[in-house]
């Protein structure tokens, strides 16, 4: 049996250990279509190394289609020892495939791209919050009070050492995050629409740099609060070492000096948080309909393949690599993240385009399942790269394949560390 | 040498150069960013704006470039370094603070390694600067030795002085020369009342907190207004003047390219040593670098601070940690105190 010659071989022990990294960096470094060969389901030497491995690359191949990659480029397959004839049909096939599709230029080249969303894509959510007359964030002062009272307390009665909460910005249409811990200091606090940093990022800050002895009170919304939840789904932090401030948020603006609704605020159903030790604020019906959190995804998915390509082609290109993406994000935490580990660069650190897209694609990946949606990476981003695009497709994804949403039970197993014999396969050759 | 230029000609200049075969840099508009970038046409060139999002800096020192390339031969290995000619570049609207930001970083790549690539770039390319009408509250260029008006770095300088002309003062030889070059788009005019030039909403005693740096490196007040940063890169890769790089190479099987890209003192790895020992172990150490380096240690070498108060780091931080601010509140502090950490 003989089969095409243009292929080399990486010998890995499961499919179980194929990062989508590795998959990104063949590509980053000239491969022009990817194969993709393991063992069959139930067939695995080490349990099910398969099963977890078919979850992540489900997840992949869609984020990849989402983002305009011709999925004929990266196949995936079921072989095993036995099956020598599939492995030369597959091989030979693939090898034609790309032969047709020629070399992946498109990634390596600078040229091309579109920014511009086509205009029904674009002005959805702004149509959306005039409709619904929730144009407007508004919350009464009277959180504020509260705020004040409570934390007082805490750090009079010595319950806390330390609150991280908001205060006044130094530009219109700002707050900053501050850190008390004298209750004297407890007035500089301030609650209103423009509080939209998610604090729960200086929970990890804080602890990683010792400087937390003891409780810590944090004043949260309800989507910052999810966050919180998955910090303690993952072990970062104990729910016993925090008092959260549970804010009744009436949303915030979409960014500073704006007056329009953020896009996450259009579609929220965590007004009222789930989790918290005192809850603040009025709870009000809320008026209007609620935009469908997948919308705008939707509306994306409807568009060709190529129009897709160019668009995050133009957006990727953008990237400076400053990654405020990483630094505000709370579910970001690594202590070392994969895009600073030189040896080997499985991120390349330059800001090519090549790099970019391995970089923002990976960076979506890693938080698959865990990102709550608070829309802090996007809109730190210097380059109004539209992150939360990503990650929304990623959540509708796992919301739709394994019927998990993040941010509301810490003690349920993460979509990606389990699996069921029945998840999609129909993918896999 | 003074001359008067209406608004119209200054396209049909960007047309002629382009002509020409010169790089034409201008502000361009993409949905809601601003950015500069060598144009296409000179309709894409938005020559009515305030500032944009990132400075131009990188059309002299690119986030990226590749320094040479290299092959493993059999045993050897080759090193390819091309001869690379620069384009002649011309930046249509650099700000004060913006054009400001070349002198300074001139000093950089030339006390005592002469870079040849920047330097290169910078020989080709001319600056034509213009005023400031407008400035907004991030912006505090007058507390840093500049003005909306001030022609530092720009080759030719462009006063707006009506609603459809502008005067331009040629500042440097390549300005005098693109004066004469284009000598049939001007005209000779007497100064009118010039418009007025923006009026700014800080002011910052720089040379007071300058003091207060030089025996403070120490102090309580550094993580109280620095704890906030959460370590990302904006505020130095968009700053006009920050112009710390990495040096890396980029390998795949048996070649590869070495590469020269930004840097950030605000990350974590910026000072992270290979035993695993990072001398700033914490994010107001990094922060606090950012700030010695601008108003000391550049100070201290060159006389001038190394910062041109553009305001991109204050607009742009996700967590508004106003370097601004900080340096007020730095300027009230009592130079005797000490509170030692």
């Amino acid at each position: 049996m003989n089969y095409a010659s243009a292929v080399r071989i990486i010998r890995m022990p499961c499919t179980g250990r194929i990062d989508p990294l590795f998959i990104l960096k063949a590509f980053e470094i000239g491969a022009d279509g990817i194969m993709i060969s393991g063992c069959h389901p139930g067939d695995c030497h080490y349990t099910a190394g398969n099963y977890h491995a078919r979850r992540r690359f489900l997840l992949f191949r869609n984020l990849l289609d989402f983002c305009g990659i011709d999925l004929r480029r990266l196949r995936f397959y079921w072989i095993s020892a036995a099956e020598g004839a599939k492995w030369v049909n597959a091989v030979n096939e693939m090898v034609e495939t790309i032969k047709k599709l020629g070399p992946f230029r498109e990634l390596h080249d600078a040229d091309g791209g579109e920014i511009l969303l086509p205009q029904e894509v674009s002005s959805i959510a702004h149509e959306i919050s005039i409709r619904s007359g929730k144009s407007m964030p508004d919350h009464s002062s009277s959180i504020q009070e509260s705020l004040h009272k409570i934390g007082r307390e805490l750090l009079q009665k010595e319950e806390v050492s330390l609150i991280i909460g908001y205060g006044k910005g130094s530009l219109y249409g700002r707050t900053t995050p501050l850190m008390i811990r004298r209750p004297e200091e407890i007035d500089r606090l301030v609650f209103d629409s423009f509080c939209f940093n998610n604090l729960a990022t200086y929970l990890i800050q804080a602890k990683k740099e010792g400087q937390i002895s003891g409780k810590v009170a944090v004043v949260a919304k309800g989507c910052d609060i999810k966050a919180i939840v998955g910090l303690i789904q993952e072990g970062q932090i104990q729910r016993e070492e925090l008092i959260i401030l549970g804010i009744i948020c009436h949303g915030v603006f979409s960014a500073e000096g704006k007056d329009n609704l953020a896009e996450k605020c259009l579609s929220c159903q965590d007004q009222i948080p789930k989790l918290y030790d005192h809850l603040i604020g009025e709870a009000r019906e809320m008026s209007g309909e609620r935009m469908d959190q997948f919308l705008k995804v939707k509306q994306f998915e409807a568009l060709s393949q190529q129009e897709r390509w160019k668009f995050w082609k133009a957006h990727f290109k953008r990237c400076i690599r400053c990654y405020a993406c990483r630094a505000v994000c709370p579910l970001c935490y690594c202590n070392r993240c994969i895009a600073n580990k030189t040896q080997p660069a499985w991120v390349a650190s330059s800001s090519h385009f090549r790099g970019n897209f391995t970089w923002n694609i990976i960076r979506a990946l890693h938080l698959a399942g865990r990102c709550i949606g608070c829309g802090e990476c996007e809109r730190a981003c210097p380059m109004d790269i539209p992150l939360d695009l990503l990650n929304l497709k990623l959540a509708k994804e796992i919301k739709e394949l394994f019927d998990y949403v993040p941010g509301y039970d810490w003690e349920a197993s993460p979509p990606l560390t389990i699996f069921r014999e029945e998840d999609e396969g129909e993918f896999i050759g | 040498m003074s001359k008067i230029i209406r608004k119209d000609k200054l396209y049909l200049i960007m047309k002629e150069l382009m002509e020409k075969g010169k790089r034409v840099v201008a502000p361009v508009k993409e949905n809601n960013l601003l950015l500069y970038k060598a144009i296409r046409s000179p309709e894409e060139a938005m020559m009515d704006f305030f500032q944009t999002r990132i400075s131009p800096k990188e059309f002299l020192l690119p986030s990226t470039e590749v320094l040479f390339k290299f092959r493993k031969e059999k045993e050897r290995v080759k090193l390819e370094e091309e001869e690379r000619e620069m384009q002649q570049t011309i930046i249509f609207g650099p700000r004060p603070c913006d054009a400001a930001a070349f002198p300074i970083l001139d000093n950089i790549f030339s006390w005592d390694y002469l870079d040849e690539l920047y330097l290169k770039r910078r020989k080709a390319t001319s600056i034509v600067g213009m005023s400031c009408k407008k400035a907004d509250e991030a912006c505090f260029c007058t507390s840093v030795g500049l003005s909306p008006e001030s022609s530092k770095g720009s080759d030719l300088f462009l006063t707006e002085v009506s609603e459809d002309s502008y005067v331009a003062d040629a500042v440097s030889e390549k300005g005098l020369r693109f004066l004469e070059e284009f000598g049939h788009f001007f005209e000779e005019g007497e100064l009118k009342g010039r418009e007025n030039p923006a009026k700014l909403h800080r002011s910052i005693d720089i040379d007071k907190v300058k003091e207060w740096l030089d025996v403070h490196f120490q102090s309580e007040l550094w993580p109280q207004l620095l704890a906030k940063c959460l370590g990302c890169g904006i505020c130095a890769f968009l700053c006009p003047t920050c112009h710390c790089f990495d040096i890396i190479d980029e390998g795949r099987y048996g070649e590869g390219e070495r590469r020269k890209n930004w840097d950030a003192c605000s990350f974590e790895i910026f000072t992270l040593h290979a035993s695993g020992h990072n001398p700033r172990e914490v994010q107001y150490k990094r922060y606090r670098q950012r700030i010695m380096h601008k108003f000391k240690y550049y100070p201290d070498k060159f006389g001038e601070v190394l910062c041109t108060g553009c305001g991109r780091c204050i607009r742009s931080c996700p967590v508004n940690l106003d370097i601004a601010e900080v340096l007020g509140k730095i300027e009230k502090e009592d130079i005797t105190s000490s509170h030692e950490v």
